[in-house]
């Protein structure tokens, strides 16, 4: 008889039903998906899958939403054996989700001169506050859409995502001082944009 | 943490609390994950590390130090004596000449000189011939 592991006895759990309350680290969850435990792996999938979902929506389109938060997964399995124990696994993460959106926003840009068509919305009035609240979710969306790649990703993980600067600088292979002064420009460029539209902070 | 200034604050708020929502995910989107996941193509290589190639980082030290120690020993073996040949010649007749153009006496005032004590004035063939005090030393006879 073989010896039997930790993470084989937690498959057999995990098998019949993920605890989303599992309280075993990333790290440690990172440990057994060296060892070939895929249940492992799922756990990591429930527990990020929000947030790269999140980003991936910020800083690309909804088309292809599904098809780009495969790509980070099925990336961050391939790239594990090469992942540093040292580091935060959200961190890592969150770099492999950057690097499919920009590979994602080249692989647009390739296709961009095929768009005929700027799908405008006109501007209409919004008398309930439902609708209020709509409008604002498309001005909000409108303004991430013209803001720069980079100013956008900043805003993404910095206001909407809440990540702290240094892992931002992580992230992004930045230094922290760059990620003060593209934050402050973006933050600038939204709120110019968001008076245009006639919103008042 | 840094205090936001209060303008940064309510954009920050704003974008929060107007975020466009993110479409869910498809409902087979973890399957379809999980079964990629488990396909033994992915699988290998997930688990199965490339073997780096860290065997040339010694190869290249050892070739290296190898070179160095053949040059260095080909260069000794085959030192040119050509070179010290012609020191020896070059000194000989350096030598040869400086003697060659002097007289038996100067040749010999030049090495007592090397004897003169301090103080004491320089003596010159006489005053060894004739056995008497130190007289002054004449510009023609003296060396320094």
């Amino acid at each position: 008889m073989g010896e039997i592991n930790n993470c084989q006895v937690l498959d057999v759990a995990i098998a019949v039903s993920v605890n989303p309350l599992d309280n075993r680290s990333d790290r440690e969850l990172v440990q057994c998906c060296l060892q070939g435990d895929t249940a492992s792996f799922r756990l990591l999938y429930r527990r990020h899958q929000q947030r790269v979902r999140s980003m991936l929506y910020q800083l690309c389109d909804a088309t292809s939403l599904d098809d780009l938060v495969q790509e980070v997964f099925l990336r961050a399995w391939k790239g594990l054996p090469k992942f540093k124990q040292t580091a935060q696994f959200s961190t890592w993460l969150y770099r492999i989700t950057w690097n499919v959106a920009c590979d994602h926003r080249q692989a647009a840009a390739q296709n961009r001169n095929r768009l005929s068509v700027l799908t405008r919305t006109t501007s209409s009035h919004y008398d309930m506050p439902g609708l209020s609240h709509l409008h604002y979710q498309d001005l909000v969306q409108k303004g991430l859409a013209q803001l720069s790649f980079d100013h956008r990703t900043i805003l993404t993980l910095h206001d909407l995502e809440e990540v702290p600067q240094k892992e931002i600088a992580e992230i992004l292979s930045i230094p922290v001082g760059t990620v003060k002064s593209r934050l402050f420009h973006a933050r600038a460029a939204m709120r110019q944009f968001l008076q245009q539209q006639g919103v008042q902070l | 943490m840094t205090q936001l200034p209060p303008d940064d604050q309510a954009l920050k708020q704003f974008l929060q609390q107007h975020r466009p929502p993110v479409p869910a995910a498809s409902p087979e989107l973890e399957e379809q994950i999980m079964q990629a996941v488990q396909d033994p193509a992915i699988k290998v290589q997930a688990q199965v590390r490339k073997p780096r190639r860290l065997w040339i980082v010694p190869s290249a030290i050892a070739a290296s130090l190898l070179v160095a120690f053949g040059s260095y020993r080909w260069a000794k073996v085959y030192q040119p004596t050509t070179d010290v040949e012609n020191l020896a010649a070059f000194l000989e007749n350096s030598w040869n000449g400086t003697l060659s153009n002097s007289t038996e006496t100067e040749t010999y005032l030049f090495l007592e000189t090397a004897f003169q004590r301090p103080g004491e004035g320089v003596r010159t063939a006489d005053s060894f011939t004739n056995n008497s005090e130190t007289v002054a030393p004449t510009p023609t006879n003296t060396f320094y």
